[in-house]
């Protein structure tokens, strides 16, 4: 595959994530694809694995924040890996069955109504034209901060880094 | 180990991290003098280090494409200082931090940093206690 075509493939995959068609999104990952997230041995959530875990995952993004859109400030290829910034909108009109976007919080918080901008980073590795593994941090705490969800006392800045 | 690490100079941008990140578990912040690109971090990673002195990280994934560097970091460490609103728990904690850099001369110019913030304050309780989501997570 050439880096161009990673580049289409994954420009693909953000335009095909912000709907809800869930075949279409699924499509794009290999059937034993290992979705690591943010998740580390002391987190409190894992995400559900396999491609009916992905489904949950993506049906659930869609009744949290149907409107969200995925813009790429930054997409980097090199060999098997594809690195993507993003810069993530959407309002918040529902509650998600199982945890994304936002976290644990949400699950049980009333749609708020209100608008969020935040930050992502997300790497994949790809292996025949379908993702394999896949990593993502986001800006969490910055979403539920500008939802009015919760409230970090002495922080100054929606979001930071280390 | 005693040596002094800033400034050191070199041409591989996979070098420049991991001494950028060896740099930041040790507290060596004259590190922010040779990387413009982490004036954000100057200003934010001291009080992490602060509130978990024994920061230490693992590399999970790394690679360069010309002049970017991409890898996926966890950190590791005790909370035995304050953080943001937080009183010292003695809590061992991890969290990933995804890590975009672009360098120059050897030199990180630009930097993008995700931590995942949200996951550390779930592990320090900072949240509360949770309540069972909608639907049972099999």
């Amino acid at each position: 595959m050439s880096r161009e075509a990673k580049t289409e493939l994954i420009q693909r995959f953000w335009k095909a994530s912000e709907g809800n068609d869930l075949d279409a999104i699924v499509a794009f990952w290999a059937p034993n694809a290992i979705n690591h997230g943010g998740q580390t041995a002391h987190s409190t959530h894992r995400p559900p694995t396999g491609l009916e875990g992905l489904k949950r995952v993506m049906a659930s993004l869609h009744t949290a924040f149907p409107d969200r859109k995925y813009h790429l400030e930054d997409l980097i290829v090199e060999g098997d890996k594809v690195v993507c910034r993003l810069t993530v909108s959407g309002t918040h009109q529902g509650v998600p069955d199982i945890p994304v976007e936002g976290g644990m919080l949400m699950t049980t918080h009333p749609p708020t109504g209100k608008a969020y901008v935040i930050q992502h980073i997300h790497i994949f590795r790809l292996e025949d034209g379908k993702i394999v593994e896949h990593w993502a941090v986001r800006d969490d705490l910055g979403l539920m901060q500008q939802l009015g969800i919760i409230a970090v006392p002495g922080q100054a800045r929606s979001s930071f880094v280390p | 180990m005693g040596e002094k690490r800033s400034g050191m100079p070199t041409d591989n941008p996979i070098s420049v991290l991991h001494h950028v990140l060896e740099a930041l578990a040790q507290g060596d912040w004259s590190i922010f003098d040779t990387h413009p690109g982490l004036y954000e971090t100057r200003e934010h990673f001291p009080r992490l280090h602060a509130a978990f002195p024994d920061l230490r990280y693992t590399i999970d994934t790394e690679f360069g494409a010309g002049e970017f560097i991409a890898c996926v970091v966890t950190m590791h460490g005790t909370h035995l200082g304050p953080y943001q609103s937080l009183a010292p728990t003695g809590t061992p904690v991890s969290f990933l931090v995804l890590w975009v850099d672009r360098i120059v001369d050897g030199k990180i110019v630009e930097h993008w940093a995700l931590p995942d913030f949200m996951s550390l304050f779930q592990q320090l309780g900072g949240m509360g206690p949770f309540p069972p989501p909608l639907q049972d997570l099999t």
